[in-house]
């Protein structure tokens, strides 16, 4: 039986950090450069990092916002719709901490590389994260959006393989947020069945993440 | 690594309080009440467990006590120590369960979650967050002087299973229950004040309301580049659930409570009534062999598996009771109409309007066996039928509505609308038909064929599944006043003829007229309420398909899954756990 540790949400603090940009400001570049890269190396390796907290003895997932809401920040809280795709006032979008696999590297180096460059500290101090398990696989059968949790059985070239991981936070942490996100603590039932609100990958992680025995600390 | 966690569950040492592993609740029961969990730490069964099976040396535990929840000791040389000790607070957690898969056993009597509460001794706590749990509100009653809590039952949201934050509690009398909002009125949980009421029907609408605007103004704990001059750490709020993603906030705001409608079409197999001395086959199988398209039915329910027709009654075509609102008439094959050409076309015309006129062919075979003409019945009803059909096509559709309910009488077999309908439309049909028929065997002379087919009738709408709706029991009791009529005419064997065929009730010598009169108008209203009962029942049943947003996405869905589009797996899936 999978035993992790939780930690209450007040055991982490937050600080900001410069911030940080995905390499594709475009839907239709980011494909352009995923088709690129394929023909040079061939399939691409991402890794997702999921990372847990728990508030009233339920498991709470570490999200990135990203997007512009449409009022002031202090108001944002309670009127940016959040759908993961354009919406009327603002386009908003969770992502979990996440990056590619360079080559040579291993899934677990690559792993605590991106998320330490996602919310690591900048202070020097290195915070203490461990890459548990694989907890889910998705795959990118063309270049298009969508991806599942197989391959189709036409496909024998799969474009990207993405993978998650559990991390296991340590008791006390600080997190330092780039300044174009905001980090998120939604609790699992507001994921669960809800993938018009954060897309197929993040609303299945309630599912995936039940096979673990989580203690609350 | 040995399952530290559930070796309790196989220790036969385990005190008889704790319950097995098919009764453990799936939702973790850890306590964040300070009392609570120091009755929890004191149990002694979860603390024998250990010395059987160490799972590492790092954790080789004593009995657990109270001092895991001791401060660490800060001296430097005391690492390891601290670490035992932390090490063994976590093994105590797992150990007593608290965590996300273990169970915490506090309260025995579990059978407070076994039934609904019963409302007469029951009141609502409202206004609590989302995560006060059933235990806190067990304290607090009993805290509060009211006593052990009977039974318990919260609200949830269906689509993720969060409390909507009330609860239905029920205490061991009615006057506690009346002292409940005296004595819990200014009771706050969690720093939210309790709002009770009694248990009246609207008491969870109140609750509803609150429950959604709370949601629209729940913070979310955010931490923004921003937030380091708001509070860092902001915990979540009182939904956590609210800004987050907004169809959550469309889900959560189904209202709950207003209890799942009955769908009114009951997907049932199709029964033919039972006709005595008449073999069931013929009747059951005479289902079409065209089966109207499914795609253009739009409804949800399953439909018979067509029975191949018995090649004598093929020429009719009816439909006996079938779910499902017919856009079309059923197809009569033309050969059977040319056959039998326009004749008796006038007789019929005058007859009350009738819907789509449903022959009961097992009918027509018996007035066959008592030497009726049947090719004139048949062509009674193909006249009737053409003349009808385009006025009546949207009749059938909406005529899939009627509720039997709505006649204030529940039938034992709870036939679906349609069928109900066609049973209906069916039996006005025989009605009417018999009518005409006898009256024009008496007019002939023909008493006895008159006096059985009326006969017939009435036993077939007595066995029809309507048989107890007001407008069957009219058409009964037309039908039997015309047999008494032929039956004094058979008597008086010199008949006077002063019947009209106006299709009404019979009456003998002069006294006929005004009954006969009656009865038709009888059958015409009947036909009128039935229509407005229609076109009542089918708007009715729109605005109820719409209030409940999950029926109709399941209708949709099962539409689509019959006329053979492709929805995606996800939604297939969605909806087929919605039906479980």
């Amino acid at each position: 039986m999978d035993i992790v540790n939780l930690y209450p949400l007040s055991n982490y603090t937050f600080g900001t950090k410069d911030p940080m940009y995905e390499k594709d400001r475009t839907v239709e570049s980011r494909f352009n450069r995923m088709r690129e890269d394929f023909e040079k190396y061939g399939m691409r390796h991402s890794v997702e990092g999921v990372l847990l907290v728990h508030e009233h003895n339920l498991p709470h997932l570490l999200l990135l916002q990203l997007g512009e809401p449409s009022s002031p920040l202090y108001l944002w809280l309670t009127e940016a719709p959040c759908y993961a795709g354009p919406s009327p006032s603002g386009t908003t979008f969770f992502k979990l901490p996440s990056g590619e696999l360079q080559m040579g590297e291993t899934e677990t180096e690559g792993m605590l590389r991106i998320v330490n460059n996602t919310l690591g500290r900048e202070d020097g101090m290195k915070t203490d994260w461990k890459v548990r398990d694989v907890v889910s696989n998705w795959w990118r059968p063309n270049f298009e959006a969508p991806q599942y949790p197989y391959i189709p059985a036409h496909c024998t070239r799969p474009k990207e393989h993405k993978r998650l991981f559990l991390l296991q936070l340590p008791e006390k942490a600080l997190f330092s947020v780039p300044r174009n996100y905001k980090l998120v603590a939604a609790p699992l039932f507001e994921l669960y069945d809800n993938s018009a609100g954060y897309g197929p990958v993040i609303a299945s992680l309630p599912q995936v993440l039940s096979r673990f025995n989580f203690v609350y600390i | 690594m040995a399952n530290t966690a559930d070796d309790w569950l196989y220790n036969d040492d385990l005190d008889v309080s704790l319950p097995g592993r098919g009764r453990l609740d799936t939702d973790s029961q850890t306590l964040d009440g300070e009392d609570l969990l120091d009755d929890m730490l004191t149990a002694p069964s979860s603390a024998t467990l250990r010395t059987d099976t160490p799972t590492n040396d790092d954790e080789l535990l004593g009995p657990i006590s109270h001092d895991t929840t001791d401060t660490i000791i800060e001296d430097s040389g005391s690492a390891r120590y601290n670490a035992d000790r932390k090490a063994r607070t976590i093994q105590a957690r797992i150990d007593a369960n608290l965590t996300s898969q273990g169970v915490a056993m506090m309260h025995g009597g579990l059978s407070i979650f076994s039934r609904e509460p019963n409302r007469k001794n029951s009141f609502y706590i409202g206004n609590m967050n989302w995560w006060t749990t059933d235990l806190h509100v067990i304290a607090t009653v009993k805290d509060h002087g009211l006593g052990d809590v009977v039974c318990l039952k919260f609200f949830e949201n269906r689509a993720n299973g969060q409390s909507k934050g009330y609860c239905l509690v029920e205490v061991a009398s009615e006057s506690l229950a009346q002292n409940a909002p005296d004595k819990l009125g200014n009771i706050e949980i969690h720093d939210r004040k309790l709002m009770i009421a009694h248990a009246l029907r609207i008491s969870p609408h109140q609750f509803e309301s609150k429950c959604n605007q709370a949601k629209e103004q729940g913070t979310t704990p955010v931490f923004s580049s921003n937030s380091l001059s708001s509070s860092p750490g902001q915990l979540l709020g009182s939904t956590g659930s609210s800004g987050l993603a907004k169809t959550s906030t469309v889900k959560t705001t189904l209202p709950g409570v207003i209890p799942p409608l009955p769908n009114p079409i009951f997907p049932q197999p199709p029964r033919p009534p039972t006709i005595p001395g008449f073999p069931t086959p013929p009747f059951a199988g005479l289902r079409p062999p065209g089966l109207p398209d499914f795609a253009s039915m739009g409804l949800p329910g399953i439909f018979p598996p067509p029975f191949p027709p018995i090649p004598n009654a093929s020429s009719i075509n009816p439909f006996t009771s079938r779910p499902g609102g017919l856009p079309t008439l059923p197809p009569m094959p033309p050969a059977a109409l040319a056959a039998l050409g326009s004749a008796g076309a006038a007789v019929g015309s005058d007859v009350t309007k009738l819907t789509a006129p449903h022959l009961n062919p097992a009918f027509l075979q018996d007035m066959s066996q008592s030497g009726a003409n049947m090719a004139e019945m048949l062509a009674h009803a193909a006249a009737r039928f053409r003349s009808q059909t385009a006025a009546f096509s949207s009749m059938s559709v909406s005529g899939g509505r009627a509720s039997p309910g709505d006649r204030g009488k529940s039938l034992p077999n709870h036939p679906s609308d349609e069928e109900v309908s066609e049973t209906n439309q069916r039996n006005k049909a025989i009605s009417s038909s018999a009518i005409t028929r006898a009256m024009s065997d008496a007019q002939a002379g023909d008493y006895e064929s008159a006096i059985d087919t009326l006969r017939m009738a009435i036993t077939l709408i007595k066995q029809s599944v309507t048989a107890n709706s007001e407008a069957s029991q009219i058409m009964i009791q037309s039908l039997q006043d015309c047999l008494q009529g032929m039956e004094q005419q058979q008597q008086s064997s010199n008949a006077s003829k002063r019947y009209r065929s106006s299709g009404g009730g019979m009456g003998g010598g002069g006294g006929g007229g005004g009954r006969e009169h009656l009865s038709s108008r009888h059958i015409h209203e009947t036909m009128k309420d039935r229509e407005r009962d229609h076109r009542d029942l089918r708007d009715m049943r729109e605005m109820r398909e719409m209030r409940d947003i999950r029926d109709v996405r399941d209708f949709r869905d099962d539409r689509a899954m019959r006329s053979g589009h492709k929805i995606s797996k996800h939604h297939r899936d969605r909806s087929r756990e919605r039906r479980r």
